[in-house]
């Protein structure tokens, strides 16, 4: 029949009827054209009906037959339809939206980045934050130890660190009467892995046998250290490889166990191999284990290292019993620690051991800057979000004559609601996958420029990265599409299609302009707080160090592994300083035992004329060793009188140079020059000062004010023979890495790996924090700015075409097109204005509780929060400016015969 | 031949009922009309026997049926042939025929038969 088909479609609106009904019809239909063609060929009404019923058969049974298959049938009709109604619409949206490219860009790009900058951040606020370091057995019952010392002056326990000797760790693991289910002991260090050219450096752990049992870690490959290989007073020379150690410097060659190995001159055998992303408690890489007290035998001279309650080295971990309370745990852990201290004064002898969780890092760090990344891209995601919405909504008031007149042709609005649906799912598709491609790019990135020193044992984009970002996908797509499309797919179609869709909005403007203000608040409140970064980033950068970093490399060979006597390492350094100090590029070459940003000594002093010394809030006073030339290599400015010469050595009078805070603070008012002190237990010979320098620092960038002296390295007997070559050069990095190798090589045969540390490398990881927090804040500020501008064109775009028959009839009138212009723009402009002072509002909120991650900033500095006040300002009136000089050429004529 | 019990296979039904829709829609009043017709009643085939064969023609997507108006103003469900079961007619019918000749062969009863059928 031609008519079937338009005939199906009407009947689409209708339910249609039950099988049984169209069975039962169609039977009716068959019994009454028989009956009636009979009573034509004259036979009798009731006859013919008994005969049509005759012929037809079984009624029942061949009913029921019919309604079997037809039921068959319609089930697979219903799910075609349902299938290639899908299809349809999936089609329809592609078609949608390569007839607006601008609207799909816009939504995929805006969606796309803003998840990509959101899974980035969560992958990295995973690793550092949310998940426990991985490799380890029940994560939640293992704590780090720190220890409250005891201050006289509080008469309590002040301020905690997990620092701990040795003999302290045996009290926690043997005094502590059974509150651990574990306790271990470790320290961070570096070895040489290899000799002579070969040789290369190796992140290692000294641990102590329990370290691997206590944290149950289990072997990729071999087996892992344990107490037998830890016993004292020396262990074995085993050594247990980290997974990706193994990967890049082994080839994840599995012959490896049972091999040897030389580390920093001595052979270890290879026991083991660690799971793959296992890197100890803490999340920056390491590359392989030793026992801790095979180690301490190799690497430092003598037992100190294991009696020694002043020497403190090792940071603790312990496991809780399951089931025991923490409180218990703290109680006996005192008891260990104090009854190992009992004799060492009452700092350490009432000293109280405190316990944080594996997730829990005290410093300001890039882990507290990376938490408060995530909230941002979570704000960006939301100013994306309310962008999408915008544009979802524009689209669906544009759409408002297409939808009335579909509704008016029988289109179901919940079939309506399905198609805006899919062309929704399919944008915010390709915003998730173009989302993934910036977090693998952009988690490359990140990893590689400001996270360096993080261990990452998988790809940006995994499984849980991805089920977040999916997740994110979904609430932004309700957030954004579905009450906007509800919205749109209500209409009211007699009125619509009457005209009056064509000239004022249906949707209250309030809707689009509060998304408006929320973007505006929050994309401002973002800026102001990229401000704060970069003020912070300057004011790291014009820190006073008191040295001058550039081209000074600090170079250090571990010479106490290869069993060097002390006389031996003295002379080494000696003449690799002469050597170096002579090579072209070489400005100065000199000797320091520890360095500024490295680690310094420190020790008590006595001032002739004073009962005691005052205590400033940096501590001190602290001291580093060295030799003449490296005061002049680190390039640190002398205030008043000289700095060492070479007449300071061995024998003359003892020397020393102090800071210019220790000066004021011992001899205020005074001239420093010419007076001495002595530094206890030595009471003979009173150290002169020969001159002032300029502050410094001795460990990281925010320091409070200490004092600070330099001795001669000479003058000094009993020293550690560690030392530090200082070169200062005027060449390019590569060329004079290589030639002062050579030149230890020459020195010396047989080396182990030369270290050379570079202080503007020192000095990035001291600012990371802050470039990590300034970099990133910037982009996601901007990344907000550009989304926030975007959405601002797009509703001044819109509300201006909508305003078109307004605004032509207002020119009529006479307006002049600079006047129509402005009010377009100081619309556009006011309704930023108060997202802008909102924004300001909610940074000053946010600013304070960042104070503590900000650099010498002040959270509610004027200055940043004016600027980024501005640019919104700026950027707002141009996204205004250019819809509104479109309507300000509309021409009056052609508007009003539109219409 | 002219026992009421004749069985006749189910798929040689399903090629008739094909064959009477093939000229254009049919309902189901008018299949069941032409088959008496054509085969003189001779097969005695139920009429709920060939609506029976119609929907399951129809379940297989050999013809599709749509409610429609009949050729007196009567509400009717029309059974078209569609491609499918355009293909699916002519290879029956050849089967069909070749069959009925290899039968018609062994029995040899009627000469006349298989010349009409040799030579279609």
């Amino acid at each position: 029949m031609a008519g079937g088909r338009f005939r199906r479609a009407f009947r689409l609106a209708a339910r249609p009827p039950s099988v049984g009904q169209d069975v039962d019809e169609e039977i009716a239909i068959h019994l009454e054209q028989l009956t009636d063609w009979l009573v034509e060929r004259g036979w009798a009404p009731a006859a013919a009906r008994d005969e049509a019923r005759r012929r037809f058969g079984d009624l029942d049974r061949f009913r029921r037959e019919l309604r079997a298959i037809d039921g068959t049938v319609r089930r697979r009709q219903a799910l075609g339809d349902w299938l290639s109604g899908w299809l349809q619409d999936l089609r329809y949206a592609v078609r949608g939206l390569r007839r607006s490219p601008g609207y799909a860009a816009v939504v995929v790009g805006t969606v796309g980045v803003a998840l990509g900058a959101n899974a980035t951040m969560f992958g990295v606020v995973d690793r550092l934050l949310l998940r426990p370091p991985p490799g380890i057995g029940h994560p939640d019952e293992v704590r780090r130890v720190t220890v409250a010392r005891y201050d006289r002056d509080l008469n309590g326990v002040g301020e905690a660190w997990d620092a701990i000797s040795y003999p302290s760790f045996v009290g926690l693991r043997d005094g502590s009467g059974e509150v651990f289910a574990g306790v271990a002991a470790r320290m961070g260090g570096s070895v040489s892995v290899g000799l002579g050219s070969e040789a290369r450096q190796g992140r290692a752990v000294f641990a102590s046998g329990q370290y691997f049992g206590m944290l149950e870690v289990r072997p990729a490959l071999g087996r892992l250290f344990d107490e037998t290989d830890d016993a004292l007073p020396a262990g074995r020379p085993v050594v247990v490889l980290a997974h990706t150690f193994w990967s890049t410097a082994y080839g994840a060659d599995s012959s490896i166990v049972g091999r040897s190995v030389l580390l920093s001159g001595v052979s270890f055998e290879v026991v083991g191999v660690a799971p793959r992303g296992f890197s100890g408690v803490n999340p920056d890489p390491i590359d392989l284990w030793v026992p801790l007290s095979t180690a301490a035998r190799l690497f430092y001279s003598g037992d100190d290292w294991r009696t020694n309650t002043g020497h403190q080295f090792l940071n603790a971990i312990v496991r809780l019993r399951p089931g025991r309370g923490e409180a218990e745990a703290k109680d006996g852990a005192r008891r260990g620690y104090q009854q190992a201290n009992a004799g060492a004064g009452d700092f350490e002898g009432k000293a109280e051991p405190r316990f944080t969780s594996l997730l829990e890092r005290e410093d300001a760090g890039p882990e507290r800057v990376a938490g408060w990344l995530y909230g941002v891209t979570i704000v960006v995601l939301l100013i994306a979000a309310a962008n999408i919405a915008n544009v979802v909504l524009a689209r669906g008031l544009a759409r408002r004559n297409e939808t009335a007149v579909r509704q008016a042709l029988g289109v179901s609005r919940g079939r309506l609601l399905r198609q805006y649906l899919v062309e929704t799912v399919v944008v915010l598709g390709l915003g998730l996958v173009l989302g993934l491609l910036v977090t693998q790019w952009g988690g490359v990135a990140v990893r590689r420029l400001l996270l360096a020193r993080t261990a990452w044992d998988s790809s940006p984009v995994n499984v849980r990265v991805l089920l977040v970002t999916a997740g994110a996908a979904i609430v932004a797509a309700f957030l954004a599409s579905l009450w906007p499309l509800l919205r749109s797919a209500r209409v009211d179609v007699a009125r619509t299609l009457h005209g009056a869709g064509r000239s004022t909005g249906g949707l209250s403007p309030g809707v689009r302009g509060g998304l408006l203000l929320v973007q505006t608040t929050l994309c401002t409140a973002l800026i102001v707080l990229a401000g704060l970064f970069l003020r912070s980033m300057d004011a790291v950068r014009s820190l006073d160090l008191g040295i001058d970093p550039r081209g000074v490399a600090l170079v250090s060979v571990d010479l106490q592994g290869l069993g060097a006597t002390r006389d031996e390492i003295a002379t080494f350094y000696q003449r690799a300083a002469e050597r170096v100090r002579a090579l072209p590029g070489v400005e100065a070459a000199g000797l320091s035992v520890g360095a500024p940003f490295l680690g310094n000594q420190g020790g008590g002093i006595r001032v002739p004329g004073r009962d005691s010394i005052p205590r400033l809030p940096g501590g001190g006073p602290y001291f580093f060793p060295v030799s003449p030339g490296a005061i002049e290599a680190y390039g640190i400015r002398v205030v008043d009188g000289r700095a060492f010469g070479d007449g300071d050595r061995a024998g003359t009078a003892p020397v020393t140079l102090v800071s210019e805070t220790m000066a004021r603070t011992l001899w205020p008012g005074e001239r420093a020059i010419g007076k001495c002190f002595y530094v206890p237990p030595d009471e003979t010979s009173c150290l002169e000062v020969v001159g002032v320098v300029s502050d410094l620092h001795r460990q990281g960038l925010d320091e409070a004010a200490f004092m600070l002296y330099f001795r001669v390295l000479e003058q000094l007997p009993e020293l550690t023979p560690a030392r530090h070559l200082v070169v200062r050069t005027d060449r390019d990095a590569e060329g004079i890495e290589r030639s002062i190798r050579q030149t230890l090589a020459e020195t010396r045969a047989e080396l182990p790996f030369v270290r050379i540390a570079w202080y503007a490398d020192i000095l990035s990881a001291h600012a990371r924090p802050w470039s990590l927090g300034a970099t990133l804040f910037s982009i996601f500020g901007a990344l907000s700015l550009v989304i926030a501008g975007i959405g601002l064109y797009g509703v001044i775009a819109f509300a201006v075409t909508r305003r078109t028959r307004e605004l032509g009839l207002r020119a009529a009138l006479g307006a002049s097109p600079r006047r129509l212009l402005r009010g377009v723009v100081l619309r556009g402009v006011g309704l930023a204005s108060l997202g802008i002072a909102l924004g300001l509002v909610v940074a000053l909120a946010a600013g304070s509780r960042m104070q503590a991650l900000l650099f010498h900033t002040d959270a509610r500095e004027p200055l940043v929060l004016g600027a980024a006040g501005a640019v919104v300002v700026v950027v707002s009136a141009l996204a205004t400016w250019i819809p509104a000089r479109r309507a300000a050429r509309v021409d009056p004529m052609t508007v009003l015969r539109v219409e | 031949m002219a026992s009421a019990d004749f069985e006749l296979l189910r798929g040689t039904l399903d090629l008739l009922v094909l064959r009477a829709v093939s000229h254009g829609p049919q309902h189901g009043f008018g299949v069941t009309q032409w088959i008496r017709e054509v085969t003189h009643d001779q097969l005695r085939i139920e009429d709920g026997a060939m609506y029976t064969s119609l929907h399951r023609l129809e379940k297989r997507g050999l013809i599709t049926g749509e409610w429609g108006v009949s050729e007196n103003n009567r509400r009717a469900r029309f059974y078209t042939l569609t491609a499918a079961g355009r293909k699916a007619l002519r290879q029956d019918a050849a089967q069909w025929t070749a069959y009925a000749v290899a039968v018609f062969r062994v029995l040899k009863t009627n000469e006349e038969a298989i010349a009409l059928l040799e030579g279609v």
